[in-house]
């Protein structure tokens, strides 16, 4: 790929997202001219960045675009749903073109139809404005009679000349209250200087200037609009950035060097152990020094992850849009309150971490948002609300969606299971709330009774869990019978470490992730039961399958007849306990993938090296319960 | 001779392009680059450029706005206005400030014809 593509992918990708985020923000304010303006800057920006790589397509596309936005601020169309809507379908077209350069290295072939189709969806959308302006300007004007529309003004205006406390807010009331009055009279031209006034009286505060600029648009309501886009140039500050752009493969291999100089440290703290045993003052010193170079490198390694870090809102603010579409699309009226999104987490969780939330986001409002009928009958608000949060806790990064909608029908759980040859009736008949909820994750169970658009894509709560814990995190799930449910990620801050526990097995050691493990104890040899080829041990009333570490990965084990040593764990909901020959000591190693042959063995997720020099293989727990 | 040429766009895609087309006219001069309005400026104090390419599209400012003040601040310096929108109004303001609209983006002719017209005008100003 050339330097231009390269360049045009990482700009172009920076302004899709900053104009999603204008266009969303101009969405609910409609008279904020600073995004009004970011926007269309952006759109022509892109414009211009697609013509220097020769991508004809996408430019007429963003022309297009530009073309409405420059409608807006001139005062000629107001902004509506449908034209966000279009300006955003638009940029959602940018992403994939670019996702499709970065695959291929080249230019979209088959762009141009796709580009034609978005320039008609404005060319529509303008068309229905004229015929608006044309047939019904009487229905507009009577909405408010202009008599009724000046009282309101006059109101406003005799609100500003009153002293006294709570300025502030009067000034911002009357503008909002005469911007809109303006806007009913058919004249988008005059809100952006309302809100231009409301700003200048704000920073006084002094309601002169908005007082007489009301008056002024007063005077003016008489004549046609006045063609003036100059009147109020964007007067967003210039966002003086104090971040720096450097290329993600740089920061990874900086993370992977981090990653080494642990490895390195570890091995040092080995000798000055060894050392120590010796008993002379060298090992003291040795040993001193290694404490040093331990809190050093822990500070390091700490920074360059920092590196990697970004903010929520990257993964978070494509939800605005997207609870926006399915809203509409099964028509129920939901809104999205979004809470901590400036919460830090790893690049890599921030990347991953769309998928499965757009799944229990679908869900959420797909199974668990009634419809308006069946909100109204419960006493529940006809607008749905559902909770997009995100938080710090400790180590660990949560990430949770909440539904105010009707909770999850454990009986249709129950029922689903065995409809789907998954569990028997009366082994679901058995079970406990909180396993019955647990069925949500089986692979293959779908409790939805008309498949819709939105669910039903293939796929469930199964991979979501599958996706959060291939990330080290774990999946929680509440429910309230009829008043919503909770799903809740949560996720390591970093993906680099992990902790383990190390164990010997067959002469091999192996890591075992310590979020998975339970405990662990010892089992006489007699209370090993066999159960087929398999063994069982109960533990506190718990019947748990034995399984060899070594044998199942295909070491050999030496036989004893001494008590079993055995690491209780659990992945995914499913418990087991693994005979080992030796415990051995908790450690953060940073994770490598499994080189050469350990590849193909599913039940290793990674290596690392140790201290001494040996390799540790730290188990996929998911792999060895399986 | 060899001038310094002040290349202000935010996008350092767009200053690429310009700098391509640059090189391959004039490989020998030297080149510096400004993000925005307050950088150009400074750039002007520090690096004392000959002549100045200006996107019109700038952040927070209209690009004709910082044209027009880079030329009262150095009268005899070209200054060519750069823009993706090819209307009138632009061109006009362009040229009533003093300054040389070229459309966006930025071909190898328009850029020498402007070049070539820059050189003469700064030639008798005493350069060598």
């Amino acid at each position: 790929m050339n330097e231009f593509l390269e360049q045009f992918l990482l700009e172009a990708r920076d302004l899709a997202e900053q104009v999603a985020a204008d266009l969303l923000t101009l969405e609910r304010e409609p008279d904020d001219r600073g995004s009004l303006d970011a926007a269309f800057r952006a759109f022509h920006t892109l414009k211009g960045g697609a013509a220097i790589v020769d991508f004809a397509p996408m430019g007429r596309a963003m022309h297009a675009a530009e073309d409405v936005l420059s409608s807006v601020r001139r005062g000629d169309r107001p902004v509506t749903a449908s034209l966000i809507g279009d300006c955003l379908a638009c940029i959602d077209q940018v992403v994939q073109w670019l996702d499709s350069i970065e695959e291929n290295g080249e230019l979209p072939s088959e762009a141009d139809a796709t580009a034609e189709r978005l320039a008609a969806r404005f060319a529509a959308g303008e068309a229905a404005i004229e015929a608006e302006k044309t047939e019904a300007p009487a229905v507009r004007a009577e909405a408010i009679p202009a008599d009724a529309a000046v009282a309101v003004l006059r109101e406003q205006i005799a609100l500003l000349a009153v002293r006294g406390e709570g300025l502030e807010g009067r000034i911002a009331s009357a503008g909002r209250v005469a911007a809109n009055v303006f806007r009913h009279l058919g004249r988008f031209d005059i809100p952006g200087r309302i809100v231009d006034a409301v700003t200048e009286s704000l920073a006084g505060p002094d309601p002169i200037g908005l007082a007489r600029a009301i008056e002024l648009a007063m005077e003016s309501l008489g004549e046609a609009p006045s063609p003036d886009p100059v009147a109020s140039v964007a007067n967003r500050p210039d966002p003086t950035s104090r971040s720096l752009r450097v290329d993600a493969e740089r920061v990874d291999a900086l993370v992977s060097l981090t990653g080494e100089l642990t490895v390195a440290k570890n091995a040092i703290g080995h000798i000055a152990m060894l050392a120590q045993e010796g008993g002379n003052a060298l090992s003291t010193a040795i040993a001193n020094e290694y404490g040093k170079l331990d809190r050093l490198i822990d500070g390091l390694q700490r920074a360059v992850l920092e590196l990697r870090i970004l903010p929520l809102r990257r993964v978070f603010q494509r939800f605005s849009r997207i609870v926006r579409e399915m809203s509409e699309s099964l028509a129920k009226p939901v809104r999205l309150v979004i809470e901590g999104e400036e919460t830090q987490a790893d690049k890599v969780i921030v990347e991953v971490l769309f998928e499965p939330l757009l799944h229990v986001m679908r869900n959420a409002i797909d199974h668990g948002v009634e419809h308006s009928a069946e909100r109204a009958a419960a006493g529940k608000a006809a607008i749905a609300t559902i909770h997009l949060r995100g938080r710090r806790e400790g180590e660990h990064v949560v990430v949770e969606v909440e539904d105010d909608g009707r909770g999850i029908d454990t009986d249709r759980l129950r029922r689903a299971a065995v409809e789907h040859g998954l569990a028997t009736a009366d082994a679901v008949t058995g079970m406990s709330e909180e396993a019955a909820l647990d069925l949500i994750f089986m692979p293959g169970l779908s409790t939805a009774t008309d498949v819709t658009d939105l669910s039903g894509r293939g796929v469930g709560m199964d991979a979501v869990r599958a996706s959060v814990e291939r990330l080290g995190g774990r999946v929680q799930l509440e429910t309230r019978n009829g008043t919503g449910s909770t799903v809740r990620f949560v996720l390591p801050f970093s993906v680099m470490m992990m902790r383990v526990m190390t164990v010997e097995a067959g002469g091999q050691l192996f890591g075992i992730p310590l979020d998975a493990v339970i405990e662990t104890v010892r089992v006489r040899r007699d209370e090993i039961r066999s159960v087929g080829h398999a063994h069982a041990f109960v533990l506190r009333n718990r019947t748990i399958p034995l399984i060899g570490l070594a044998p199942t990965l295909g070491w050999t084990k030496a036989e004893s007849n001494s008590d079993a040593t055995v690491v209780v764990a659990s992945s995914g909901g499913v418990l087991g306990g693994l005979e080992v020959d030796r415990l051995g000591a908790r450690m953060d190693v940073m994770l490598k993938p499994a080189p050469g042959l350990l590849s193909g063995i599913p039940e290793i997720a990674g290596t690392t090296v140790l201290g001494d020099g040996g390799v540790l293989l730290v188990l996929d727990i998911k792999e060895v319960l399986r | 001779m060899t001038f310094k040429v002040l290349v202000v766009d935010d996008s350092k895609l767009a200053r690429m392009a310009v700098a391509k087309v640059l090189g391959g006219l004039y490989p020998d001069w030297t080149r510096v680059e400004a993000t925005n309005a307050n950088e150009a400026l400074a750039a002007l104090e520090e690096q004392k450029p000959d002549l100045v390419v200006l996107d019109f599209n700038m952040p927070g400012r209209d690009g004709l706005d910082v044209a027009a003040q880079l030329r009262r601040m150095r009268p005899a310096m070209p200054v060519a206005v750069i823009s993706a929108n090819h209307q009138q109004e632009i061109i006009e303001r362009a040229n009533a400030v003093g300054a040389t609209f070229l459309s966006k983006p930025l071909t190898e002719p328009a850029l020498r014809d402007f070049l070539a017209a820059a050189v003469r005008q700064i030639r008798p100003a005493g350069h060598e």
